[in-house]
């Protein structure tokens, strides 16, 4: 093969398949043809990762090797800066005895137990509405939503006003109605209140996904349930839950996950207290890395979040598959 | 299309193992080899993904090597002692008047920052004009202030003292242990405390030798102290209820009077508790002869009769409805509803001295060291300080900064204006003593010599301030009625055991 006849003189990126040049004979050595074929691939991927890798990279930077990280201190002691061991397990060992783990573990269950069914009912609810209205149902949409456009922090915020034993609204209603003031964040209270207004915040969200849901089911099911005669309730069972079930598990599923992981609204309305009344797995997280210094231990309980999370999540999806098969 | 040439030779002989990238060894024409390419492309034979995982392995490999690499293994060595000196420079340097003069050159041109706490609201500003005065003698120094949050200022300092991103740090009784224990973080100051230059001012100075002998070395100086969590008494309501401050003598007498003072109906209360709740049943403890571990360090300390009776006695503050239930009020809240006559008494620091005194409430009202307990009187005070980073580029800069910031001229305004007493006894002499009378609130005058009397100090190892802050929760508890006072107490004792490693 002479080098006018090589594979650099002929071969010629973004050359289509209908652009070969089909009246070249020159012959190619199978080495040549291995060459050629790498070199197309390399190529023919290198326009989709040119344009994926932005995207991977933050992915890496700010989801891979934070992750990671996490796992590289969970079996650390130390600071973060310097002074810093390997101790093994140990700071898993420390999580499962120590006095804390579990009512932060019983706190964020009964949390998710709150404010979960009250998110997808409400949310389910709403989007039904929301189908069924046709004039200024983009107002209305919007007003549901809006909640969700708000931080987290704000919503706390805005919480703390609304439950302040003597100017909060909650109060001022209910001394304008004759009624007894109530200790919103009382140790009784104070975590159905965070749940109160979780939900508050998240249900706009999920509404407006059932919405979409409600609105892709097929019309004729509805006119065939009820020339059936079937009633509102039947109509519902039977045909409206069937037709959302997966979106109705991923809903139950996602709502579950952020419920475990509330931070923002606690630290904000009640620093975790009064007492151990509100603090949450993600709250001793923070308190161990940020507040006490003690990096091991949050990462370990990130870990095990981790871990609950991820079972989780596979359980629904399997669920979600044993369906479709 | 044709077939692959190595689906073609794979056919001819099917029992022999090509790969893909292994055709048969004979020559093909640039026709046929795109064609091959072509149909194994749109087949999916082409194993991009190969090159791709490939690459994606190689990346991987390298973020874990860089982690391996990063900072994180153990170091305690400082980061450049190129640059960084323990030991000052010789005092009489050029630029003195005096043999005992500064050793920094008064054109000098650099940046000083401080990390301190919120001690005020107006905090800023306080600082900026207190740098002002130093630029008086060196105009070319410029300063940055940055104030953490209570919160997670654990976590702020170490960072900044890891990473040398601030020069002066402020530090509490429990900070100066704490950090001090590792000794990469705190430049060794002993040889500009011990310099006799240096004599005369620290002679000045209140409880100096306390605090520069907590460390290993000696790494702060202290600026002023306060209680750090006195009762504020209401008195105007004291009265109305029939009593004067002779209710302070004993416990049970307090307790008649908190009692006394509340009136729930009209959501009155004669006590705020667990509003500032820093080492308010720490006080307790105290007063009741105990402490996180015991004497000799070897063991729990706080599961005594009396600890727990301490701890029954605040229990039944809420029991009694005397104390606001918890989650009514919080820190913030707290001084208002204190402010606005909710609460007839708080326990709170002495940064709420200044705050009331400026707010100008309208009722008299007074500090007091806490009741007595079984033991004692105890009213838990603090210190504040400020030392000095390891990495500050300019050491003897920073121990200028450091000796003007603990003066009595800083202090006597300062600590007077915001509520605290200054440890410089010339703060407290002559025309400094008389505008720090003049901006002191009176009732901080007045409180003086019974905090001081009965004023103690926090346990001084470096996991007291752990172990007080994951007490005060299972304390909370026990005032909700959650747990009695005997299960707080108990699970104290494995905070402990799991702090102290017993």
């Amino acid at each position: 093969m002479t080098a006018s006849s090589g594979p650099g003189a002929l071969y010629s990126p973004g050359t289509a398949v209908t652009g070969m040049r089909t009246d070249r004979r020159e012959a190619l050595s199978a080495a040549d043809h291995r060459r050629l074929r790498r070199r197309w691939i390399v190529e023919r991927n290198l326009t989709g990762w040119a344009f994926v890798a932005p995207v991977g990279l933050f992915f890496v930077l700010f989801l891979l090797i934070p992750v990671l990280g996490v796992f590289y201190w969970s079996t650390q002691s130390g600071r973060l800066l310097g002074g810093n061991e390997f101790v093994g397990l140990d700071n898993f060992g420390r999580i499962l005895t120590s006095i804390e783990a579990s009512g932060a573990l019983r706190t964020t269950v009964i949390f998710a137990v709150l404010s979960v069914p009250a998110i997808i009912v409400l949310a389910m609810v709403l989007g039904m509405s929301l189908a069924r209205v046709k004039r200024g149902a983009t107002i209305y949409r919007f007003f549901v939503y809006f909640p969700v456009l708000v931080p987290p922090i704000v919503i706390g915020l805005i919480w703390v006003f609304l439950t302040h034993i003597d100017f909060g609204m909650f109060n001022v209603i209910l001394r304008a109605v004759g009624a007894e003031p109530v200790n919103w964040l009382s140790t009784t209270n104070a975590l159905p209140v965070v749940a109160a207004a979780d939900v508050w915040r998240s249900v706009g969200y999920w509404a407006i996904f059932f919405l979409a849901a409600f609105l892709g089911l097929p019309r004729e099911l509805y006119e065939a349930a009820h020339l059936d005669g079937a009633n509102t309730v039947r109509r519902f069972w039977h045909v409206t839950l069937p037709g959302i079930r997966n979106i109705l598990l991923l809903a139950v599923l996602m709502a579950t996950i952020w419920a475990l992981q509330v931070f923002e609204i606690v630290l904000v309305l009640t620093r975790g207290g009064p007492g151990t009344a509100t603090r949450t797995a993600v709250y001793y997280v923070w308190w161990y890395v940020f507040g006490d210094g003690q990096v091991g231990l949050g990462a370990a309980i990130s870990v095990l979040l981790l871990v609950v999370i991820l079972t989780m999540s596979i359980a629904v999806v399997r669920l979600i598959r044993v369906r479709q098969v | 299309m044709e077939p692959c040439l190595e689906r073609r030779a794979r056919q001819a002989e099917p029992a022999v193992d090509r790969g893909v990238n292994d055709p048969r060894e004979e020559e093909i024409t640039v026709t046929e080899s795109y064609r091959a390419i072509a149909a194994d492309d749109r087949d999916g034979r082409i194993m991009g993904h190969r090159v791709i995982g490939r690459l994606m392995a190689l990346a991987l490999s390298a973020m874990l090597l860089l982690a391996a690499c990063s900072p994180g293994a153990p170091s305690n060595a400082p980061a450049s002692d190129a640059t960084v000196s323990d030991a000052p420079a010789t005092p009489a340097a050029s630029g003195s008047e005096t043999a005992c003069g500064s050793s920094v050159p008064s054109d000098i041109t650099a940046e000083i920052r401080f990390l301190t706490g919120p001690f005020s609201d107006e905090e800023q500003a306080a600082q900026e004009a207190i740098a002002a005065k130093f630029n008086e003698k060196f105009p070319n120094v410029t300063f940055t202030f940055e104030l953490f949050d209570w919160y997670t200022s654990r976590t702020s300092v170490q960072t900044s003292l890891a990473e040398g991103a601030h020069d002066i740090y402020y530090m509490g009784e429990g900070d100066v242990v704490f950090y001090s224990a590792d000794d990469t973080a705190l430049l060794d100051i002993g040889p500009y405390t011990d310099d006799p230059c240096y004599a005369e001012e620290r002679a000045q100075i209140n409880g100096i030798d306390r605090i520069l002998g907590m460390s290993p070395y000696p790494v702060a100086v202290p600026y002023l102290w306060f209680p750090e969590n006195a009762l504020y008494v209401n008195m105007d309501k004291v009265r109305e209820a029939g009593l004067d401050s002779t209710f302070l003598e004993s416990w049970q007498s307090f307790a008649d009077a908190a009692v006394a003072m509340s009136d729930p109906a009209a959501g009155e209360y004669g006590i705020g508790l667990s509003l500032h709740n820093y080492v308010e049943w720490y006080g307790r403890l105290k007063s009741a002869g105990a402490d996180w571990v015991t004497a000799d360090g070897s063991a729990p300390g706080v599961d005594t009769p009396e600890a727990i009776q301490v701890t029954k006695d605040m229990v039944d503050l809420f029991t009694r409805k005397a104390a606001a239930p918890l989650g009514t009020y919080d820190y913030t809240t707290g001084i208002d509803a204190f402010a606005g006559g909710k609460l007839g008494m708080v326990g709170y620091d002495a940064s709420v001295a200044g705050a009331l005194t400026r707010n100008e409430v309208p009722f008299e009202w007074e500090l007091h060291a806490w009741p007595p307990g079984p033991q004692s009187r105890a009213t838990v005070l603090n210190t504040s300080s400020f030392a000095i980073g390891k990495k500050t580029p300019n050491p003897d800069l920073a121990w200028e900064v450091l000796k003007h910031w603990t003066s009595a001229e800083v202090n006597a305004e300062y600590a007077g204006k915001y509520g605290y007493f200054p440890s410089h006894q010339g703060a407290l002499e002559g025309e400094l003593g008389a505008t720090f009378e003049s901006l002191i609130p009176p009732q901080m005058t007045a409180a003086r010599d019974e905090l001081i009397e009965h004023g103690v100090y926090m346990l001084e190892i470096p996991e007291a301030p752990d172990m007080n802050a994951r007490a005060t929760p299972q304390i909370e508890r026990a005032y909700a009625g959650e747990i009695s006072a005997e299960e707080a107490i108990q699970n104290i004792v494995s905070i402990v055991n799991e702090v102290m490693g017993f």
